[in-house]
């Protein structure tokens, strides 16, 4: 059996289902969408892994990601997300949750199914 | 503490006292008579940035993109003389418009209306049974709106002989050429609408006063202890544009998700030669509603295109020179974009909140004090285009 993530990382296995995901609109919507208490039980995680995973994943390089190496990038960009919720926003996450779908984000380079452009 | 370091020093009031200090009248920021004023006062003859030349490459590469201020559908094409032309996205014959997709590659463009079709320089290449008309084909290009590329963006102008845009921006076009835009293949965007009009959004995001207020959290680091509004290190007026100097608060410290955010992108953007720039910590904004933030691992522009007096819609692009080199890149790319979008977030319901006061018309002024001097000096410029239009048009 293929392992779902790098060597090292089996402690993020458990997030992979609900954190991985195809565009930068859509990690914004689980940030804003998954309970609370799952959203920081993630970040207590990933947070103190992210340095070495992406050492890790530089020493890789992105052309020779497998399955596995896929998996844990993805888990560090929604950390690019919760890491705002749970560092910067804090206690006000919920009320800062309410304004961000009025900005949508229509593209970003990590986006793996590219939106159309946005501008009308 | 670094020998540069020096006590903050406010902009004086002496360096902008000759915007005046007078208040300013509400209407212009929810009348709508005024605002038909501005359209062909302001909008109509200025340069309005509608792209980066990264999403037309090749030859017959396209964008569609509309201006709804001006009831405008533009097609900006690369021919196949690698020229970048703007054209309205109006067929010649009966006005149908031409293209519907936002963007693509094509080398010609037909009408679906009675199949005329144009060349990618605008030219009409072919009509059926074009000898029943009445006109020659030379007379039938798509209609042409003056272009010019200024660091890699794309600044169209429905003037018909305007100024040239570097020619008004001076030594700032250097300043905006050393950033990574200029030099952009890609970008990460995010858009907004919003039941304002376009200056009050805009004046939002120039000026610092409520930065305190309003960004508590993910403002932080832009108050400190010697400037605690965060107000500019300095301001710069060049004609109807101006510039600030964002104030680097010495005391700064980032959370772990910003600081590996920023700190993953350095290493490739110093070995890209990105961080050469002396623009770093300026603010450009360029009339009439375009800004660019200069820091090189966040460089980001931010257009707000007015719909109608009370309404607008905003678009904010990072912009980033190559594909993602290493999942670093990838990450902090995606992380400094969250951290731009978290601060844009907070503003939009106070933007509206402002409209909706101003709109009740309670108030017959609104006031500026000399930390939102350029907020005032864009009302002095708008002001002074509207009333202009207003003698040119009664023929005084
Ligand atoms: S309107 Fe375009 S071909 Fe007739
Ligand atoms: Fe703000």
């Amino acid at each position: 059996m293929s392992r779902k993530l790098p060597k090292g990382f089996e402690a993020l296995e458990p997030f992979i289902a609900i954190w991985s995901a195809n565009t930068a609109a859509q990690r914004d919507n689980l940030r804003t969408t998954v309970p609370a208490q799952q959203r920081a039980a993630f970040h207590r995680v990933i947070a103190p892994l992210a340095n070495q995973a992406l050492d890790q994943l530089d020493e890789k390089g992105l052309a020779n990601f497998d399955a596995a190496d896929e998996n844990l990038m993805q888990l560090l960009l929604a950390y690019a997300h919760v890491g705002h919720a749970e560092e910067v926003q804090g206690s006000d996450e919920a009320k800062h949750a309410a304004t961000r779908p009025r900005l949508r984000f229509t593209r970003a380079p990590a986006d793996r199914a590219t939106n159309a452009d946005s501008l009308p | 503490m670094n020998a540069e370091s020096k006590a903050f020093e406010q902009v004086s009031q002496e360096r902008v006292a000759f915007l005046g200090t007078r208040p300013i009248p509400a209407k212009p920021y929810y009348d709508a008579d005024w605002f038909e004023l501005e359209r062909e006062a302001v909008f109509r003859r200025s340069w309005m940035c509608v792209g980066h030349i990264c999403e037309v490459p090749e030859k017959g590469s396209f964008i569609r993109r509309e201006l709804e201020v001006l009831k405008a559908s533009l097609l900006i094409v690369r021919g196949k003389d690698e020229k970048l032309r703007a054209f309205h996205n109006v067929c010649t014959h009966r006005g149908t418009q031409l293209v519907e997709e936002a963007q693509g590659k094509r080398t010609r463009f037909s009408c679906p209306y009675h199949m005329w079709t144009f060349g990618s320089d605008g030219e009409l290449v072919s009509a059926p049974d074009f000898e029943q008309f009445h006109v020659a084909k030379e007379d039938c290009a798509l209609k042409q709106v003056a272009l010019e590329v200024i660091a890699g963006l794309i600044f169209v102008n429905f003037s018909k002989e305007p100024e040239a845009l570097s020619d008004q921006l001076g030594d700032l076009v250097t300043q905006m050429e050393s950033l990574p835009v200029a030099r952009a293949t890609t970008f990460s965007e995010y858009v907004y609408e919003i039941d304002a009009n376009w200056k009050l959004t805009y004046d939002n995001f120039q000026e610092n006063y409520h930065l305190r207020f309003i960004h508590p959290r993910s403002g932080g680091a832009a108050c400190g202890k010697d400037n605690p509004f965060g107000y500019p290190a300095e301001v710069d007026f060049h004609g109807d544009h101006r510039t600030q100097t964002i104030w680097s608060n010495p005391d700064a410290s980032a959370p772990a998700v910003q600081e590996l955010g920023f700190g993953r992108t350095i290493p490739a953007a110093m070995e890209k030669g990105l961080l050469n720039t002396d623009a770093g910590r300026k603010y450009f904004a360029l009339f009439p509603s375009f800004f660019m933030f200069g820091t090189p691992v966040q460089n980001f522009v931010h257009v707000v295109y007015p719909i109608s007096a009370e309404k607008s819609r905003g678009v904010i692009r990072l912009y980033w020179v190559d594909e993602d080199g290493s999942a670093s890149e990838r990450f902090g790319r995606e992380a400094i974009m969250v951290t731009a979008h978290d601060v844009h977030c907070e503003d939009t319901a106070v933007i509206e909140a402002g409209q909706r006061g101003i709109s009740s018309g309670a108030l017959e002024h609104i006031h500026m004090q000399t930390q939102e001097s350029l907020c005032r000096h864009l009302f002095n410029v708008v002001e002074e285009k509207v009333h202009a239009y207003q003698a040119e048009r009664n023929g005084s």
